[in-house]
């Protein structure tokens, strides 16, 4: 706790020089700097420079500073998103919110990125009495704040080439003032579809497209009435593989229903499932060693919990800061390895918040959400028909993180949709 | 302009080219494979992802009008040829629609402008040398499957080519284990690359149409370039090292069989029966004269065979991921292969007997 709070301490305020001796050991000896960039690097030693994106954004009363992190250096969970309000360290999450939708889809979900930013408001405009720690303040408006944290952290990523943004949400769920501001035809974001204005007449007339309006759709009021719960199958069997949809979600059929299942969430299930059931976790040596910076937090857990990492099939050594992994677990891509050990070592030491059953469940969850098949990878029709069959044995149709993974959509409902 | 050309001409040129097409992109007319035909009639393919580029030539059949360049979208276009007859097949072009007909069977489709489409650099300076095509094809063969799939392991996700004295080698790696193929070279070019996987696929589905056996092999610092008959291929060389894959040899070694490749191979199929469906782990146990091959699950029970081998040396039991051995032994075409193990925890060398030129590298599982 001590260290973390130091952390913020450091990153908030990098004109001021740190030392911060642990048993008459120092731990943190850092000099004050001009530059924020240099105090971040200092702070998280996995970070490189150039991992790190300058955020600047002025808007009528608020400005956002700051670094963030590329989409690709991600972290398993929010402890990195650093948020200061006029200096002061804060816990938001309408403000996580903010940033990570400034990331669009690059981000996956339960993938955060690192930042530090400083949110510059008016002292008129803020409320800075009503959390007892202050680790929360009140906006006289809540929108425009949020709405220049997330333009500025989409501007900074915007201009960096490694960085594709897909906004790709449901349109259904777009404000009429979105849909404005996206200064495209709606129907031009239906896709292909284009019809003649008369099937009639034939030839390469120009076609007029149809409005969006024109297509009945499933609005979000109908799909928040589609109870969630109605709409997972109690049980999956005999599917039958109808197709894919964007990379996304594999189609099914049953007799008399129609199922969607999310691939990603699925697949991680299935493996999750297997890695509960075993009992231990064998360990692929690699051809060389891959070093992985950790943080002084880290170091600290590391020291105390380290040995587990071995139970879940890492073979790891610790140099002065940096951990050398010489074996990983079976079908953990190289790649992936960093990631993972950072979101374990996490786990370990939240261990005594949340007790080991959880965090033992929560790492395997890890572990099989690493190596599940991700959105948007393709299938061949083999690996999609091997899915459908492994599905059969889940018990719980929900992915490690309580989200559904399988959507029914049965006869009955088709045709309460088509008035039938 | 109007130009004809025979199908079984134009559709390995075409596939030639395909390859290069970037599968998704932001830019409309980098979807689209570039035509250009010149006054004689002499028709050049090309399409890039702007990573490799890939140009093939063709001469047409009869041509009347003036020289041209235009660009049309590769998979309509692609689908169009293989749907027609193997026959003459006439182009023609207004000013911005191409016409493709044959018999009664007529199609019209659009052109992009080539002038958005970028130019194709042809190497001119560096240094080259020349190389069996077959001989080439084959090396990589050998190496690029065990090239890491994922692109951002972007100094793993391809082949490394490093070229010392008289000879070249080819090495890839994924983390896991690493493949190396040897050949021989007239003159070195000096500098070592490394090229991406899509790249070196790229290459190698070309390869397969080639009619003679030369390859030219150029490199000027930031691109390496292949040309043979009348195809040429450029490809962005990555930047990102390699790593030291020296380091992964092992030095000495304590065990030695000697297997019949078939037979092992086969041993290794049926013994990793209950890992495909579980573990994804199958034991090996050397001792003297025999080698047996388990593998079990919880679920899916046991597989277990065995086999007569010569072995020199200790005894040993060592575990690995049955896919990474079998898709080595798939590649070795020599009779008899040498497996060469250290200890349990340490690589395991695959060596063909008998054929100089390439060896694979395997780490093995930690066994509980």
């Amino acid at each position: 706790m001590v260290t973390e709070t130091l952390q913020r301490f450091m990153l908030g305020s990098p004109a001021i020089s740190f030392l911060f001796r642990r048993d008459g050991e120092p731990v943190y000896n850092v000099v004050k700097t001009e530059e924020p960039l240099e105090r971040i690097l200092s702070v998280y030693p996995d970070l490189e420079r150039d991992d790190l994106i300058p955020v600047d954004l002025s808007e009528k009363n608020v400005r956002v500073s700051g670094f963030v992190t590329l989409p690709e250096k991600f972290r398993g969970n929010r402890l990195r998103e650093n948020l200061f309000i006029n200096g002061r360290y804060v816990r938001m999450p309408i403000l996580n919110f903010a940033v990570e939708r400034g990331y669009g889809e690059s981000l996956m979900k339960g993938r955060f990125p690192s930042t530090v930013l400083f949110i510059h408001v008016d002292t008129s405009e803020i409320d800075v009495n009503v959390h007892p720690q202050k680790l929360e303040v009140k906006f006289s408006q809540n929108q425009p704040v949020l709405n220049a944290l997330q333009r500025a952290v989409r501007e900074a990523l915007r201009g960096r080439q490694s960085f594709r943004i897909t906004i790709d949400r449901d349109r259904a769920s777009q404000t009429d003032e979105e849909n404005k501001a996206e200064n495209e035809p709606p129907a031009r974001r239906q896709g292909p579809l284009k019809l003649n204005e008369s099937t009639t007449t034939r030839g390469y007339g120009t076609a007029k497209p149809l409005r969006a309006s024109d297509f009945r759709s499933i609005s979000t009021d109908r799909l928040n009435r589609f109870d969630r719960e109605m709409a997972i199958p109690e049980s999956i069997s005999d599917l039958t593989l109808v197709g894919m949809l964007n990379e996304r979600y594999v189609i099914a059929r049953t007799d008399d229903s129609l199922m969607i299942i999310d691939q990603h969430a699925a697949h991680e299930r299935i493996l999750f499932d297997q890695l509960k059931t075993s009992k231990h976790f064998p360990s692929q040596y690699l051809t060389s060693e891959i070093e992985i910076r950790l943080d002084e937090l880290e170091v600290e857990t590391f020291a105390q919990k380290g040995e587990r990492l071995e139970d879940f099939g890492f073979q790891v050594i610790l140099r002065n800061s940096s951990l050398f992994v010489k074996g990983v677990p079976q079908m953990i891509d190289v790649t992936q390895v960093s990631t993972l050990v950072h979101e374990i070592i996490e786990e370990l030491r939240l261990e005594v918040l949340e007790g080991p059953e959880k965090v033992f469940d929560n790492i395997l969850s890890s572990m099989a959400c690493r190596r599940a098949v991700k959105t948007g990878d393709k299938l061949s029709e083999e690996e999609l028909r091997e899915l459908l069959v492994r599905m059969s044995n889940i018990e719980m149709p929900v992915c490690p993180h309580g989200r559904p993974l399988i959507m029914k959509i049965g006869l009955k409902d088709l045709d309460r949709f088509f008035d039938r | 302009m109007k130009f004809t050309l025979e199908r079984k001409d134009l559709l390995p040129k075409l596939e030639t080219v395909a390859m290069a097409v970037a599968p998704k992109t932001v830019k409309p007319v980098l979807a689209g494979i570039l035509f250009r035909v010149s006054q004689d009639g002499e028709i050049s393919l090309m399409a890039t992802d702007l990573e490799t580029s890939v140009k093939t030539g063709i001469k047409s059949k009869h041509f009347e009008g003036e020289a041209s360049a235009f660009v049309v979208e590769a998979n309509l276009f692609i689908e169009i040829i293989r749907n027609l007859y193997d026959a003459d097949i006439k182009f023609s072009l207004d000013t911005t629609n191409l016409s493709i007909d044959q018999g009664k069977s007529h199609f019209l489709i659009p052109t992009m402008s080539a002038d958005d489409y970028p130019d194709f650099d042809t190497i001119s300076a560096g240094s080259s040398f020349k190389e069996s095509l077959t001989a080439l094809e084959l090396m990589i063969d050998r190496t690029l499957f065990c090239a890491a799939r994922d692109e951002f392991m972007r100094n793993l996700n391809g082949i490394y080519w490093e070229f010392d004295g008289d000879f070249f080698r080819l090495v890839a790696a994924d983390g896991f284990r690493m493949a190396l193929a040897e050949g021989k070279v007239g003159t070195a070019l000096g500098e070592n690359f490394l090229l991406s996987l899509k790249s070196m696929k790229n290459l190698h589905n070309a390869m397969k149409s080639a009619k003679s056996d030369e390859i030219t092999i150029s490199h000027d610092g930031s691109r390496v370039g292949f040309s043979f008959d009348d195809t040429e291929i450029v490809a962005r060389v990555v930047e990102a090292d390699f790593p030291d894959y020296r380091k992964v040899l092992p030095k000495a070694f304590k065990t030695r069989v000697k297997v019949d490749t078939k037979a092992f191979l086969d041993a290794l199929r049926r013994g990793s029966i209950a890992a495909r469906f579980g573990s994804d782990s199958i034991k090996l146990e050397l001792v003297d004269g025999q080698i047996r091959l388990m593998s079990s699950s919880q679920d899916h029970g046991e597989s277990l065979d065995e086999l007569a081998v010569s072995k020199d040396g200790d005894d040993l039991t060592i575990a690995f991921n049955p896919r990474f051995l079998s898709e080595a032994m798939k590649k070795v075409d020599s009779e008899e292969t040498e497996l060469n193990f250290v200890d349990a925890g340490s690589a395991l060398q695959i060596n063909p007997v008998g054929v100089e030129g390439y060896i694979y590298i395997v780490m093995p599982i930690r066994l509980i």
